[in-house]
């Protein structure tokens, strides 16, 4: 069974429209817009735009609508959007589509009526199966909607169904974060995400803890509930393969997600949405204002791009690389960087291979589960600045 | 230049007690600076002094006085630091003048250091005035004031002057007392060349600019000169007055206060002090007082980026251009490589020329632990002096060991005695008298070994007497004192930059505050840091700093690798200010970690 890794590129589309803005949440998305009825002809007009730029090598494999809340979108409209791409670009025969969908915006004709138009993978928000949290949270769905959605999704026909769920609440006991691990895997999903709740800049939520209002909880505890997850969903016979990413086996591997960690172009659609392609990192408006407003002006709805000289990206390479359960493939390396990654960082990695913070598996370095605990720490450690 | 109508004088005054903005005025009301001219105080003009509030550097200013009698004066007025640590320079200044204001603010009353100062200006002769300031302030308390000065001077009340340098009340007063009560000069102008220098500055453009006072003779433009104790000769290529600038003139004769520049490349060659007398035909004796400026705090500067110690010592070359008090030599230390041992007058000079080197500078600058010098008698009838602790001698070769005291004097209301007592012994303090100098203010004396002040004493001090102390001190002599060295192990290694000499009696309690302090400073890390304090091979103390268990963001990035590569960037930027030994990073501060410790919260 192979790993479901592939060095094709692939295309993310952002859907930057919620029902209600959750108070935590620092994606892009807007509530009521006016700009919701032009959306897809804009993301037409943008893939027109960008048509004739893109060079493909290699047929794209993957397609990921990702938001916000691309559940609200039409089915009409995902097959519009769908046919554009088919007409414009070359796809694979076996091309993954994911759709992130929140349990409070769907029914069973609906997701059965998605699955006919060729999406195969089914990203479910559940965040909780707790009231209480999914209150705290400001979900717009609670526990029974939450069941309910996995359930439909099944009938629906989705056989690749991922799960997000947040850990490490204010409050949250480890057995309620346990229970909630517990509830997800009595579906048996494919694939799992569970992310620690962030306080970002900007949000309502940091907002109400600048303001005391909110105590997050302290660091050592969320390494115990990060413990308990990796301890847990191991033990259920799960594959953590990224920091916040497990997969019942390799075959479940989001292929979409992985091409960001392995360097693998992608092309993104839409507000806000980024793109690694031709060596460079881009990244559209932030607006829909602005991005319907460009794009009507046959203007790129691009404000930012970065070319990844030799430099960064290795550091890229080296970072994205180690949050991986496949690590660095030492031989692949030095082939792309004409040096040894042992070698050249020495002074880094034999501290972290003392300490049993990393591992060197045949010829792959990685970092063991305590290290990625502490990566961020690890990883910044290989940012050499250039101008030293 | 008739002496006669020449008067030269100094202003003696706490901080704050407005001795600047009283010098604005005596400058607007003799037309020397206009109210446009006058931005707030025009006598401090070092950005850090000014930050501190401390005129650390003197120099002076000639007005003209058209006096009641008719007769125009010629006024010099003398600047004076106004920190303990440099009361060299302030009792040379304090020589190069026949008089002196004693400025003590109505609702403040009198504080230590005015009294120090005040008495150095007795021991030169100087014709004190004494003045109350700040009569306006509705909080003016000056029948208490009045009563002070009386006791401390012994004068009339009626001689007491009441002044507001801010509305200017007593101001004109100020300036005919200055005349009727400050001598002229008294100096021969036909006698062998003897010029005070009282200050010395660097210019970049001109070299060594030193201020003067001229006892004895005259000195020309372009006369050959000698410096007296430095031995040097030099050319008098510009000699002037000193008004808001500098203004050449051709000749400065008896009695007078200028400037000279000599050619001089630097302030060690044109000491505070030392006499100016011609090369040739010049007097035979110098001027009393010079007195060789000795560092009495020692402490290790080092680069956080060792790269950077060709810039440090470069940086510290320019400071020593300005500061003749600085004295460093290279010296490596185990853990941070190549650095200086860097002599100081007292822990201010430490901390501003530590800021200036950040700041003017742009290095990152890792400070040792500060410590005196020590006289260690030896088995072998040798005496060494130590001012590292890392060339502590093996304790077996050891007899006994002498450690430097200072003369100390605090002035407090009298309900901090008790609190400034204890305080006192703690610091291993000597108590010599307490005096009273009204019911409302005691005078207390003491001996401190000069460790015990330079480690949070001052902080201490004034939060036992909630502000209201004021300290001033002066070296007085080696006594002998059971010291030890405490070493501190970072993961079992000697961290040599962070070794101490203590007393022995207090080795154990700060060996424990200090781990425990430590612990405070390092962060965690990837790996367990172990803090132990240790005499000789004896751990008397350890602390550990917990592995670090979480540092990772388990967040969705999306496709935006570049925002987690910029936090990536960020976080090892945030480490540049910490110096890696071993495989620890640990951040400036923590070598400084002794004089923090009081914050520390047991
Ligand atoms: N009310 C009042 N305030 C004054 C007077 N002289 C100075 N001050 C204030 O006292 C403070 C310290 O004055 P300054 O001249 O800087 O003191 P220095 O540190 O002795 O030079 C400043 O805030 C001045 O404005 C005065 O005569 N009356
Ligand atoms: S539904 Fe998702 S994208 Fe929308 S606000 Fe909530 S967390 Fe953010």
């Amino acid at each position: 069974m192979a790993a479901n890794i592939s060095s094709n590129p692939g295309i993310y589309l952002h859907i930057p429209f919620c029902q209600k803005k959750c108070p935590y949440c620092d994606f892009y998305s807007v509530v009521d817009s006016e700009y919701r009825d032009h959306f897809v002809d804009d993301i037409l007009k943008e893939i027109a735009l960008i048509a004739g730029s893109v060079k493909q090598k290699a047929p794209f494999d993957t397609i990921y609508f990702g938001g916000g809340t691309p559940s609200l979108l039409t089915v009409r409209e995902i097959e519009t959007i769908l046919i554009a791409l088919y007409h414009t670009f070359s796809f694979s025969a076996t091309v993954e589509i994911t759709l992130e969908a929140n349990p409070g915006t769907i029914d069973l004709p609906r997701l059965k009526a998605y699955r006919q138009t060729g999406i195969n993978r089914l990203s479910l928000g559940i965040q909780s199966f707790i009231n209480r949290e999914l209150q705290f949270l400001g979900r717009i769905h609670d526990r029974q909607e939450a069941i309910q959605a996995i359930e439909m999704a099944r009938q629906a026909g989705f056989r690749n169904l991922s799960l997000d769920l947040i850990f490490a609440l204010p409050g949250q006991s480890k057995n309620d974060w346990l229970e909630n691990l517990r509830m997800a895997l009595s579906f048996h999903p494919e694939h799992l995400s569970a992310y620690n709740l962030i306080f970002e800049q900007g949000t309502p939520f940091f907002n109400r803890m600048k303001a005391g209002k909110i105590i997050p909880k302290n660091p050592d505890d969320e390494a115990r509930f990060f413990e308990a997850t990796v301890e847990y969903l191991r033990e259920a016979g799960f594959l953590p393969y990224e920091i916040s990413n497990y997969a019942r086996n390799e075959q479940f591997i989001s292929r979409h997600n992985y091409k960001y960690w392995t360097h693998t172009p992608y092309l993104g659609l839409g507000p806000a949405a980024h793109s690694y392609w031709d060596e460079e990192r881009r990244g559209n408006v932030r607006s829909v204002k602005q991005y319907h407003q460009m794009v009507q002006n046959r203007r790129l709805p691009r404000v930012f791009s970065e070319r990844i000289d030799a430099h960064t990206r290795e550091f890229e390479h080296i970072f994205l690389g180690l949050r991986t359960y496949n690590g660095i493939d030492l031989a692949m390396f030095e082939q792309q960087f004409r040096h040894s990654f042992l070698n050249r960082y020495e002074t880094i990695i034999t501290p972290l291979l003392d300490h049993n913070l990393a591992e060197q598996k045949r010829d792959h370095f990685r970092l063991t589960q305590k290290g990625l605990f502490i990566s961020d720490e690890i990883l910044s450690q290989f940012w050499a600045d250039p101008h030293v | 230049m008739q002496q006669q109508y020449i008067r030269n004088f100094c202003i003696i005054a706490h901080i704050d007690h407005g001795k600047s903005t009283l010098a604005d005025r005596l400058l607007e009301q003799t037309h020397t600076i206009s109210q446009r001219e006058l931005k707030d105080q025009v006598l401090d003009d070092m950005d850090l002094e000014r930050e501190r509030g401390i005129t650390i550097k003197s120099h002076a200013i000639r007005m003209h006085y058209k006096a009641r009698d008719g007769h125009e004066y010629i006024f010099n007025l003398i600047d004076t630091p106004g920190h303990v640590d440099f009361s060299y320079e302030v009792s040379r200044s304090l020589a190069a003048a026949e008089g002196a204001l004693l400025v003590v603010d109505a609702a403040q009353g009198i504080e230590a250091q005015t009294i120090s100062n005040l008495y150095m200006a007795i021991e030169n002769d100087l014709q004190i005035i004494p003045v109350i300031n700040k009569i306006d302030l509705p909080s003016a308390q000056i029948d208490v004031v009045t009563h002070q000065i009386v006791e401390l001077l012994g004068c009339g009340e009626e001689e007491i002057l009441l002044v507001s340098g801010k509305t200017g009340q007593g101001v004109d007063a100020l300036l005919e007392a200055i005349i009727r009560h400050i001598p002229p000069p008294q100096g021969d102008p036909d006698g062998k060349l003897q010029a005070l220098i009282f200050d010395s500055i660097f210019d970049p453009y001109r070299g060594a600019i030193s201020y003067i006072r001229i006892f004895n003779g005259r000195l020309n433009k372009n006369d050959s000169i000698r410096f007296f104790n430095t031995r040097r000769s030099f050319l008098a290529e510009e000699i002037g007055i000193l008004k808001l600038k500098r203004e050449a003139v051709n000749q400065l004769t008896a009695g007078e206060v200028g400037y000279l520049v000599s050619g001089a490349k630097n302030v060690q060659d044109t000491r505070v002090g030392d006499t100016v007398t011609h090369a040739k035909d010049g007097a035979d004796q110098p001027l009393p007082g010079y007195k060789e400026v000795k560092p009495m705090v020692f402490s290790g500067l080092y680069p956080v980026v060792t790269e950077d110690f060709e810039n440090l010592r470069e940086a510290l070359d320019k400071l020593a251009l300005n500061d003749s008090a600085l004295t460093y030599e290279p010296e490596t230390s185990k853990a941070l490589g190549f650095g200086f041992r860097v002599g100081f007058l007292g822990l201010l000079h430490m901390e501003i020329v530590h800021e200036r080197l950040e700041r003017e500078f742009d290095l990152s600058i890792i400070n040792t632990v500060p410590n005196v010098v020590f006289k260690i008698n030896l088995t072998n009838g040798r005496t060494v002096e130590i001012d590292n602790p890392a060339d502590f001698p093996d304790p077996v070769t050891i007899v006994s060991i002498e450690e430097p005291y200072i003369f100390a004097q605090i002035i407090t209301p009298p309900e901090y005695i008790g609190a400034i007592m204890k305080l006192s012994t703690e610091k291993r303090a000597i108590f010599k008298t307490t005096e009273y100098i009204d019911p409302s203010r005691a005078d207390m004396q003491f001996f401190f070994p000069l460790s015990e002040v330079i480690f949070d004493f001052y902080d201490k001090l004034k939060s036992v007497t909630r502000g209201y102390a004021s300290f001033d001190y002066e070296f007085d002599q080696y006594r002998e004192s059971k010291m030890i060295k405490l070493d501190i192990l970072i993961n079992g290694e000697p961290l040599d930059a962070l070794s101490t000499i203590v007393h022995i009696d207090k080795a154990y309690e700060m060996g424990q505050r200090l781990c425990r302090h430590l612990k405070e400073l390092i962060p965690r890390q990837m790996f367990e840091v172990i803090i132990q304090a240790a005499i000789g091979t004896k751990i008397i103390s350890r602390q550990t700093v917990k592995a670090l268990r979480k540092n990772v963001t388990a967040k969705c990035y999306g496709g935006d690798i570049s925002r987690k590569r910029k936090l990536l960037e960020k976080q090892k930027e945030g480490k540049k200010r910490m110096k890696q030994v071993g495989r620890v990073n640990i951040p400036q501060q923590a070598f400084l970690a002794v004089l923090s410790m009081e914050t520390d919260k047991k």
